[in-house]
């Protein structure tokens, strides 16, 4: 966050207005009841006023230090407190020293000595209002910034729904299952209404719009066992895969679709380009603070991926820092044929039973 | 007349299913053999030398464009795909005809009409040869050349070529796989290989400036550089000048 006072240059001018205006009414106070004469009121309440200002400025990071979400109440007052005793005590001094030499003359000497105890508690006092305002404009910020990061996060909600149904109304997927169920229905009646069954319910759950961002991980699985079914269907014995879920982690919560990409790639890189069986595995854990859902395919090597690949993984990685604040939760592995994705769901989201 | 011989090539046993069950239903035609992929299918059609393929665009390791350019003299080609824009823009003016799948029986027979009128008259070749070519106007940078040595289809990144030479009306590619004839013309592969890699440095060579070891000048405006493998190769000074820019000295 930047400091309100040196960046901005409407809130500088305010701040500066405000601590010279001070200053000009205590000269005028003091020229008005005779206390000092013209020049002396005007050197004494101006040269407090500058000093006054110039160290208000350093009072920000004593507030920026002090953060109501990291630190405790005492802290923070501990810390204020301490901070507005040598506020205080350096501007009188500095204000001083400056003035006397500025003065020099014993009975300015003689009137600054008395007013020390007023001086005290007038400079207690603006550091306390100073550190309100700053406290303010601190809050108002951070909600600008919450609602900005949450205007990201809407619109990345809405853009991997959009990649989502672009999935589900993949071309190349629906019209090729289509010209399976044309040919099953001549060959196998009962395995095309198999098919057909399992491809409207996959397009029921993708075309439907989620009021909810989250789904347990029951119901995501469930729709990508309908995806991997219609692709065994086509591809037969080409398609091999395996569910290994800990039975605990079917009533968390994930992000709805985030898994559909993932199985995408694992079947377009291991099956649409391999002649030889290849296998998806899934595998769900539970580690102590988060779940891991972890898939693996096979690739062959030998051919070349079409560029591109990738995109969908950035997406997916893009939702979880928005959700979980981390950009560490994605992460892949190559080895030799074997692709694997892994997503580490936090547990800072809770269950749902 | 005799009956068309034909060839299916799909991926999809499912999809070459119908097609058998609807082309046993038309006594033109005679199948001779169906084809999982693009390397089967190239072969087949070497040894089968069918009239009439039946061709699936995305398939595992080549695609039947790929498939398309490593035959000689093809036969005549429909293609049968689920959805490609390019392909249906090329083949508007080209194919033979392209069928969208699902199709029904009578589309498909519309087809078999067109093939033996194509076939009476034997004007398939050129039209082939079109359709590869406004294929190759379409689509941008290759991430692959397919080759093929008799028996055997090499599929090769375009970042393992060292450096591709022209011959007469082809080029021979060097590349870690060793050294692959394709019928292609320089120009072809100045045009479709990323120019920031791939440097025209003589009439004769396309280096890949992954591989450039060192340049040397041994007459006044000729050079020679080396690639990383030892190969010395002439540079012209338009290759020079070529080279100089992409590698800002």
């Amino acid at each position: 966050m930047e400091h309100p006072v040196t960046t901005n240059r409407i809130s500088g001018l305010l701040y500066w207005l405000f601590s010279v205006t001070i200053g000009i009414i205590q000269a005028v106070f003091n020229i008005y009841y005779q206390i000092l004469p013209v020049s002396f009121a005007l050197t004494d309440g101006l040269t407090f006023a500058l000093v006054l200002g110039i160290f208000g400025v350093a009072i920000w990071y004593v507030v920026r230090y002090n953060d109501p979400e990291k630190s405790t109440a005492v802290q923070i007052f501990g810390s204020h407190i301490a901070a507005a005793i040598v506020f205080t005590s350096l501007w009188i001094l500095a204000s001083g020293i400056i003035a006397k030499t500025l003065i020099n003359s014993s009975s300015y000497d003689h009137y600054l000595n008395g007013l020390i105890a007023e001086r005290v508690i007038g400079g207690l006092i603006f550091y306390a209002l100073l550190v309100f305002v700053y406290y303010i404009y601190v809050y108002s910020q951070h909600n600008l910034e919450k609602q900005l990061k949450e205007a990201e996060w809407q619109d990345q909600v809405r853009k991997a729904q959009l990649s989502a149904l672009k999935f589900q109304i993949n071309p190349h997927f629906l019209f090729n299952s289509l010209n399976s169920v044309a040919s099953l229905t001549l060959s196998n009646p009962e395995k095309a209404h198999e098919m057909v069954i399992a491809l409207s319910e996959f397009m029921r759950y993708s075309l439907r719009n989620p009021k909810d961002d989250m789904v347990t991980l029951e119901v995501e699985l469930r729709n990508i066992e309908l995806y991997l079914q219609i692709e065994k269907i086509r591809f037969g014995n080409n398609l091999q895969y395996r569910f290994d879920v800990d039975k605990a982690c079917y009533h968390r919560l994930i992000p709805n679709l985030i898994l559909q990409p993932i199985f995408e790639n694992a079947i377009k890189y291991g099956v649409y380009e391999s002649s030889v069986p290849s296998a998806i595995i899934l595998e769900v854990k539970k580690l102590p603070k988060s779940m891991e859902i972890r898939v693996i395919n096979d690739f062959d090597v030998e051919s070349i991926p079409a560029k591109g690949e990738g995109i969908g993984l950035v997406n997916i990685n893009n939702r979880l820092r928005l959700l979980y604040g981390s950009s560490r939760l994605l992460t892949t592995e190559r080895k030799q044929n074997r692709f694997s994705v892994v997503i580490d769901i936090p547990d800072v989201m809770g269950n749902i039973y | 007349m005799s009956k068309i011989k034909t060839l299916i090539i799909d991926d999809e046993s499912l999809a070459r299913d119908l097609l058998r069950v609807y082309l046993r239903k038309d006594d033109r035609i005679e199948i001779m053999g169906e084809c999982a992929n693009g390397f089967e299918g190239v072969l087949a059609i070497q040894e089968l030398k069918p009239d009439l393929v039946f061709l699936d665009i995305q398939m595992p390791k080549i695609t039947g464009f790929e498939m398309l350019e490593l035959i000689e003299d093809p036969p005549a080609i429909i293609f049968s795909t689920a959805y490609d824009q390019y392909a249906i823009r090329a083949f508007e003016t080209n194919a033979i005809d392209y069928l969208l799948k699902p199709y029904s029986f009578e589309r498909l027979a519309g087809a078999l009409d067109k093939v033996v009128e194509k076939l009476k008259i034997k004007t398939i070749q050129p039209e082939i040869s079109q359709l590869i070519e406004t294929h190759d106007k379409e689509s941008g940078l290759l991430n692959r050349v397919v080759v093929r040595m008799g028996r055997k289809i090499q599929v090769i990144p375009v970042e393992s070529i060292y450096y591709i030479e022209s011959q007469d009306d082809f080029v021979m590619i060097y590349c870690k796989e060793g050294h692959f004839m394709k019928q292609k013309t320089m120009k072809y592969f100045e045009q479709h290989l990323d120019e920031n890699h791939f440097v025209r440095i003589h009439r004769s060579y396309l280096l890949n400036l992954e591989f450039l070891a060192e340049i040397q000048q041994y007459e006044k405006d000729s050079w020679i550089i080396m690639t990383r493998q030892g190969v010395k190769l002439k540079v012209s000074k338009t290759g020079y000048a070529n080279l100089k820019e992409k590698l800002n000295i």
